[in-house]
């Protein structure tokens, strides 16, 4: 197991090197002038050469690229066009807001989005079951910057209850932050965990559970559960990285200080270096996510961990 | 149908089902999977019941434990005496109290009845500490006697289902059925998904342990080879119906319903291995559109007029012996 996880760890490395290469090829393909915005109106011929020899942009394309690798695998992100700071500071003050929000939405969605799952799985010709599909997928089909919306004219303007945007607030300006990324999610994690179930309790081994005496709670507790947990962890773990992606309209829409929105910002003004900072980032949460999935996979399911034993993932 | 001509009861009674009647209703369709079933086994005895494949044989089988598919499969009318006690009254308490107690059976398909996520000594260790209110440690020590006893080592109880062979998983669950000593052990078809080797070894079993805790058995099989070897009294079953009922003796040797005769001409001949195979001739009848009349006459080679106007009655030919087929109506002596 500790060689699987060592082995996936490495395997990580080629992975965001290449999300560095086309982040990286797409910045320099994107049309403007980073100097244009650093130097605003005091913009010339002149002016914009030195710039641009400073910041080592008159460099070819590979040579810039190679520079800012050699860079990155040191920890140094570089430093932004627009407020000459490190963006590794940056990065690190605004990523832990970003970290809580993912996680709290996450979190938001397996509390709810499984037990309601699992219940209208078990119970599928049930009134509640076939609300829950039709809450499912408006779920599904809701944005999230009107949902976001919704949310804040509801708690916020109407009611009061909750603030609108920042983090002043601790834990009560991150529900709805939450509510409004999580709530797509939770749609499909309920979904996948319905139909899940109900392929897993029609099982002949749910029969030889029942046909032993087992209380129907513990039938779904003790057998169904575990059985049907893969497809919504593999979903958990994908919705990682649209999480990621949702963030960014999430921290817009409720002015949260946190990479998404600092992601956005620096598209806005050409800031090469922060917006590559970003989605290194990203990628490499998704990554670390997607090794936290295949290692959760091992003990859900006795016979995924005998293979990364025998070492034929 | 006829339970007064009944021969009286001399052994105390461990089941008995009265004219069961379960149809599988969705919308569009009603499969009539059972039509009026009656089955009695004594206390110690084994019965076959044997069939083809949607004869309504598991149907039957999974309605003595009151576990017939929800919400298609409906219990339309009859009864099922389990002790004298009908099952079909229990509340789900009382349901959870037999399941695995009173009543185990063995499901037919080993590579799917355990859970793939569990011990094997989690799995026979559970029925314990539900039945016998034992601790956990105990449930454990107790699953490996028992695992021992159908003949896999106790060391591995540590392990899945995954890392046994089939004929090792069928015995997983037979362990699964003994293990609280049932009075009546249902046998779905146990050796159907094994290779012949294993099916003798796994039959042997069951036949040892059953005579050993002197239980009841109702054995479902096609094979008429496992009834000739295990079972006391036999029962075929066509198109849910009990069409006859015997002894051994009765329904090997003095078979009287035209279908039996067919089951056992369909059996290949060493003796005359140039001679052709005599299946008996077209399908068994679509569920949801059963002829009129005696559901086996378009197939019968001595079908009349009135075989496909009424349902033959049950007939007692003599005090083990009887049968659903118009030839008997004026004789007791063999049509055949």
């Amino acid at each position: 197991m500790l060689k699987f996880i060592v082995k996936r760890l490495f395997a990580m490395i080629p992975v965001v090197l290449a999300v560095t290469f086309v982040v990286f090829t797409i910045m320099w393909f994107v049309p403007g002038d980073p100097t244009n915005i650093i130097l605003g109106n005091e913009w010339t011929e002149a002016a914009s050469a030195r710039v641009k020899a400073e910041l080592g942009l008159d460099r070819s394309f590979l040579v810039q690229f190679f520079h800012y690798t050699a860079n990155l695998v040191q920890g140094d992100f570089g430093i932004s066009y627009i407020t000459r700071a490190p963006v590794g500071e940056q990065l690190l003050a605004r990523f832990p807001n970003t970290l809580e929000v993912v996680l709290g939405a996450m979190l938001f969605c397996v509390v709810v989005g499984v037990p309601i799952g699992v219940y209208s799985g078990v119970k599928p010709y049930s009134v509640f079951s076939n609300l829950t599909m039709v809450a499912g997928l408006l779920g599904i089909s809701f944005p999230i910057f009107w949902l976001g919306l919704l949310l804040i004219l509801l708690f916020s303007v109407h009611l009061g209850w909750l603030p609108s945007s920042g983090l002043e607030d601790g834990f009560a300006s991150f529900i709805l932050p939450c509510l409004a990324l999580g709530g797509n999610y939770m749609a499909n994690i309920m979904r996948i965990t319905r139909s899940s179930m109900l392929e897993v309790i029609r099982q002949d081994y749910i029969r030889t559970a029942k046909a032993k005496g087992v209380k129907a709670v513990d039938v779904v507790i003790k057998h169904a559960l575990q059985n049907s947990m893969m497809p919504t962890i593999t979903v958990i773990g994908m919705d990682i990285g649209t999480l990621l992606g949702g963030v960014v309209l999430t921290e817009t829409v409720f002015s949260i200080p946190g990479t998404g929105r600092l992601l956005l910002e620096s598209i806005n003004k050409r800031d090469t270096p922060t917006v590559i900072g970003c989605l290194v980032i990203m990628a490499v949460c998704i990554a670390i996510s997607n090794l936290i999935v295949d290692i959760v996979y091992a003990y859900v399911d006795p016979r995924i961990k005998a293979q990364y034993g025998a070492g034929k993932d | 149908m006829n339970m007064e001509m009944k021969k009286p009861n001399e052994q105390q009674t461990t089941l008995e089902i009265k004219n069961l009647v379960i149809h599988y209703i969705s919308d569009d369709e009603v499969v009539k999977a059972v039509n009026g079933v009656n089955i009695e086994i004594k206390a110690g005895k084994t019965l076959g019941l044997v069939g083809e494949t949607g004869a309504g044989k598991t149907t039957t089988a999974l309605s003595i434990l009151n576990l017939v598919p929800e919400p298609q499969g409906k219990i339309l009318s009859g009864e099922i005496l389990l002790e004298g006690r009908s099952v079909l009254a229990m509340s789900e308490l009382e349901l959870e109290a037999i399941r695995g107690d009173k009543v185990a059976m063995i499901f037919q398909d080993p590579m799917t009845s355990l859970n793939p996520v569990h011990t094997v000594g989690d799995q026979i260790a559970e029925s314990i500490e539900i039945h016998r209110k034992v601790s956990k440690q105990e449930a454990l020590k107790q699953a490996k006697e028992m695992l021992e006893l159908v003949g896999i080592p106790s060391e591995r109880s540590n392990e899945y289902p995954f890392q046994f062979s089939g004929g090792m998983k069928q015995r997983v669950v037979i362990a699964i059925a003994l293990t609280c000593n049932p009075n009546l052990l249902i046998a779905d078809e146990p050796t159907t998904a094994l290779d012949v080797t294993i099916q003798a070894q796994v039959l042997k079993l069951i036949n040892e342990l059953r005579q050993k805790y002197h239980m009841s058995m109702l054995m479902i099989t096609h094979d008429l080879g496992i009834v000739a070897e295990v079972c006391d009294e036999v029962s075929i079953a066509y198109a849910g119906r009990i069409i006859e009922h015997g002894t051994l003796e009765d329904i090997f040797d003095h078979m009287r319903h035209p279908y039996t005769k067919g089951l056992f001409d369909a059996l290949p001949d060493i003796g005359a291995r140039r001679s052709e195979l005599k299946p008996v001739k077209g399908l068994m009848p679509d569920p949801t559109n059963l002829p009129s009349g005696c559901p086996f006459h378009p197939r019968c080679d001595y079908a009349m007029e009135v075989c496909s106007r009424s349902v033959p009655e049950n007939k007692w030919l003599s005090e083990t012996h009887c049968v659903e087929c118009h030839l008997y109506t004026d004789t007791n002596e063999s049509m055949l």
